[in-house]
């Protein structure tokens, strides 16, 4: 058996009823292709990165399916294109047997994202206030000794802080690999646009 | 020193990551600059054979309109 994901764009603009439409003329002809379809659900309404026929948004619906015989395909593609209701669309094949399960998981994802994310702002928080009564303590310190003293014995406080708060938590962890990884990110463009830079102002000199 | 070399270390070993999934948007902007270009792989320090799944994923997402082929709008 062979996997594949169609992943097709259909006009925003379409009501429920004619995006039903839509994907049960695919699912008919699927079937005529002699498929059995696996998972056919929208994806959701998205932003294009380019305009196609002057949309800038475009629904997307996610079809997984599976043949043995590969004759079909090259006419399932042809029948895609030709519908003039979808925008554009691609078909890949798959390694794995996608998960069949279609209505239950996106909820399930949607939530656990916002329970991380929700994690992530708490354990900022967290963070920020537990910094901040240190800061208010040293800074009565600071009354005894000099200022640049306190101020590095402000940040080793602050860095032991956080390796206290990491042990116990490991979503912490995970929020700090994220903005680490972030940050790495923006200096990999900070090399690449010195990189670029370089690259013209060699092409200028030839 | 301003030109210390870093640690170059590929991203999917140290996460663990065999598969690239062209829906994947947040994970593919990572390792395309701000005009839309592909990364080389000497700057992100990717592995040669997740690389090459990489180019192939942005390469489907730009297809589908999930990534931009490039971005003028922002220079106009």
């Amino acid at each position: 058996m062979r996997y594949y994901e169609s992943l097709y764009i259909v006009n925003p603009n379409y009501e429920q009823e004619r995006l039903d439409d839509v994907m049960k003329s695919v699912a008919d002809k699927s079937i005529e292709c002699g498929f059995s379809i696996i998972n056919h659900r929208i994806w959701g309404k998205k932003r294009l990165a380019y305009s196609i026929e002057k949309n800038k948004y475009g629904s997307y619906i996610l079809f997984h399916f599976e043949t043995e015989s590969t004759k079909n395909l090259d006419d399932f593609e042809r029948f895609m294109v030709l519908q003039k209701t979808i925008l554009r669309n691609q078909t890949i094949s798959l390694a794995n047997k996608p998960e069949a399960h279609v209505e239950d998981e996106p909820a399930k994802n949607e939530e656990q994202k916002e329970t991380t994310e929700g994690s992530s702002v708490a354990t900022k928080t967290k963070e920020k206030l537990n910094i901040e009564p240190d800061k208010n303590e040293e800074q009565k310190e600071t009354t005894e000794g000099s200022s640049v003293a306190t101020k590095t014995k402000e940040k080793s406080n602050v860095e032991s802080e956080q390796n206290s708060e990491k042990e116990p938590l490991i979503e912490e962890e995970k929020a700090v690999e994220i903005e680490e990884t972030l940050a790495q990110n923006e200096e990999i463009e900070e090399k690449v646009e010195l990189a670029i830079e370089e690259e013209t102002t060699e092409e200028v000199q030839e | 020193m301003a030109f210390q070399s870093r640690k170059k270390f590929c991203f999917f070993k140290e996460n663990s990551i065999t598969e690239v999934d062209y829906k994947d948007v947040k994970l593919l902007k990572r390792f395309v600059t701000d005009q839309g270009k592909i990364m080389p792989r000497r700057i992100t320090g990717t592995s040669a054979k997740m690389h090459r799944k990489l180019v192939r994923a942005i390469k489907q997402a730009r297809n589908i309109a999930l990534m931009p082929y490039t971005n003028i709008s922002t220079e106009g």
